[in-house]
């Protein structure tokens, strides 16, 4: 949690280099695996408690 | 047959399923504890569907769509962090709320609050930031279901507010919680089926995922990435204040934390959640930025989403839609419905005005004061402010200010006093409302603060300095106190 709050809020003031399909590489990472990240962290939670 | 009729039969369809529901339901419910809880009668799906479907409300398919495809990926962190506060309440919040609610018998949360901080005072100042943040909540979900019926359907603003206030109050009232979380769970499936179809078929008319961008930055230059049209602070406050904050932004929300009766169910209903408001608003977000391209000048940004839905697909299928829009409406409306009744009956009659009421008064008085406060909102949704989600975003913000940290740390720390919890919701909506007051002073807009903080990160801060400055210098709470929420087992 911490890692997600702390880690996205840096990723937000960084400049980041252009990624594919128009977009760069922040909002890839934050804006679209984020959510991947969250799923995979609740997920984890649930079968290892912690 | 013209298109606003063909949704209308759409809309009239579902309106009959969510009323036939709540006679359906009527008939289970045998006390006021059934009416506000439902304890340990519904499954993992239906408690986290119903967890979500009321954090997520009208704002987001009408004030948060309308917002995103203005500030494009300015706003887009508060999106993801929306996602993520399931998982931030369940963790932080749930496994403990429901083993204290299971111990204490609780039956809502100003319960909870009012037996940690062993305090009277505590549960009615609670009680009265909820009651007075419910109001204009539910009325602009009100208020943007009649929009819709104005726009879409063609019928006057005040005809659709009463047809779907009506309605929906109708439901809550007379099924209870059973109803609420059944309709949440249909109301939960019909938004991920309506994002499926628009969000798609949206990017696809707007040139596909990067002809889209290419297009959106060229309109938009300032939005296509997290900073440009927001100052940074702006940004990293929505992103913290979206996700985290829900904690005690939510209480309609963590009220289903009371219901399971193992942790098992607890956990499986996070996933559930999780999955549930990942999907929605990345598609949101596609669906926001598309609108952005293919709608550039449409002067009411809350009606993006019907007026796309209207331009890009068959009536069938729009309808289906603006039934999904108006099902993240009714789930938020039911939920602090049963919420506001619950404290007023529970946490204000039961205690200070009639102390032994048998189940079945007690279940009338609870129907009637879940009536009267739906209609006190539709009432408030008669002459609403403008802007749909900064109405539901000033009601979220003040509950965030005031109970994030007492509800958090009264959960996790067994030093924090009774006068702690007081001082603290008290100094944090306080200042919350103060920092709202200095922003408009300074920027005639209620959406705009000083240095881009949000309130909520404001007065949740103002909370949490004096939460912990008052708990130290206060004599610690008693032990029986401390053994109910830190002893064996907990």
């Amino acid at each position: 949690m911490l890692l997600f709050l702390v880690g996205g809020s840096l990723m937000l003031i960084i400049k980041w280099s252009p990624g594919p399909a128009n977009l760069d590489w922040g909002v890839w990472i934050l804006a679209y695996f984020g959510y991947a990240y969250v799923i995979a962290a609740a997920i984890f939670y649930v079968i290892t408690d912690k | 047959m013209n298109l606003s009729t063909q949704y209308l039969i759409i809309l009239s369809v579902y309106f009959l399923l969510m009323l036939c529901l709540g006679f359906w339901f009527n008939r289970k419910v045998r006390s006021k504890k059934d009416y506000f809880l439902a304890r340990g009668k519904l499954g993992p799906a239906t408690i986290g569907f119903s967890f979500s479907a009321t954090q997520m409300s009208g704002s987001t398919y009408m004030g948060a769509v309308g917002t995103e495809k203005i500030l494009g990926y300015n706003f887009t962190p508060a999106a993801v962090s929306s996602a993520a506060a399931p998982w931030f309440s369940y963790i932080l919040l749930g496994r403990r709320l429901r083993k204290i609610a299971s111990r204490t018998k609780s039956v809502t949360l100003v319960d909870i609050f009012e037996t940690r901080y062993y305090s009277k005072t505590a549960g009615l100042t609670c009680t009265f930031i909820m009651l007075v943040a419910f109001i204009p909540m539910i009325a602009a979900q009100l208020k943007a279901a009649g929009n819709i019926f104005e726009v879409l359907l063609g019928m006057p603003y005040i005809a659709g507010l009463f047809i779907f206030g009506g309605i929906v109050i109708l439901y809550t009232v007379l099924g209870g919680m059973f109803a609420v979380a059944w309709t949440d769970l249909i109301q939960g499936l019909i938004m991920i089926l309506g994002f499926a179809i628009l969000a798609p078929v949206a990017v696809h008319a707007a040139g596909g995922f990067a002809g889209m961008h290419q297009q959106y930055a060229q309109l938009n230059p300032g939005a296509i990435s997290f900073l440009g049209k927001m100052p940074a602070l702006w940004v990293v406050s929505a992103f913290i204040v979206w996700g985290f904050f829900q904690i005690g932004g939510s209480p309609a929300s963590v009220t289903r934390f009371l219901i399971p009766e193992d942790d098992r169910t607890l956990k499986k209903a996070m996933v559930y959640s999780v999955l549930f408001q990942s999907f929605i608003y990345l598609s949101a977000t596609l669906v926001a930025i598309a609108g952005g391209v293919l709608l550039p000048s449409l002067e009411r940004p809350d009606l993006t989403i019907p007026t796309m839905v209207s331009q890009l697909l068959p009536p069938i299928l729009g309808g289906v839609i603006i039934a999904a829009v108006m099902g993240a409406m009714m789930s938020t409306i039911d939920s602090i419905l049963l919420l506001a009744g619950s404290l007023v009956v529970e946490n204000i009659y039961s205690r200070y005005m009639k102390k032994d009421i048998d189940q079945k008064k007690g279940l009338r008085i609870a129907r009637t004061v879940t009536l009267v406060t739906g209609i006190l909102a539709l009432l408030v949704a008669l002459k609403p402010p403008a802007a749909i989600l900064w109405i539901v975003t000033m009601s979220f913000s003040l509950m965030a200010s005031a109970f994030t940290f007492p509800f958090l740390l009264g959960l996790w720390w067994p030093r924090a006093t009774k006068q702690a919890g007081i001082v603290g919701m008290i100094g944090g909506s306080v200042s919350c409302v103060i920092w709202y007051i200095l922003g408009y002073l300074k920027y005639r807009t209620l959406d705009n603060w000083i240095g881009g903080i949000w309130p909520a990160i404001f007065g949740s801060t103002v909370c949490l300095i004096l939460f912990v400055l008052v708990s130290k210098g206060t004599p610690p709470p008693p032990l029986d106190v401390q053994d109910i929420f830190f002893g064996d087992g907990s």
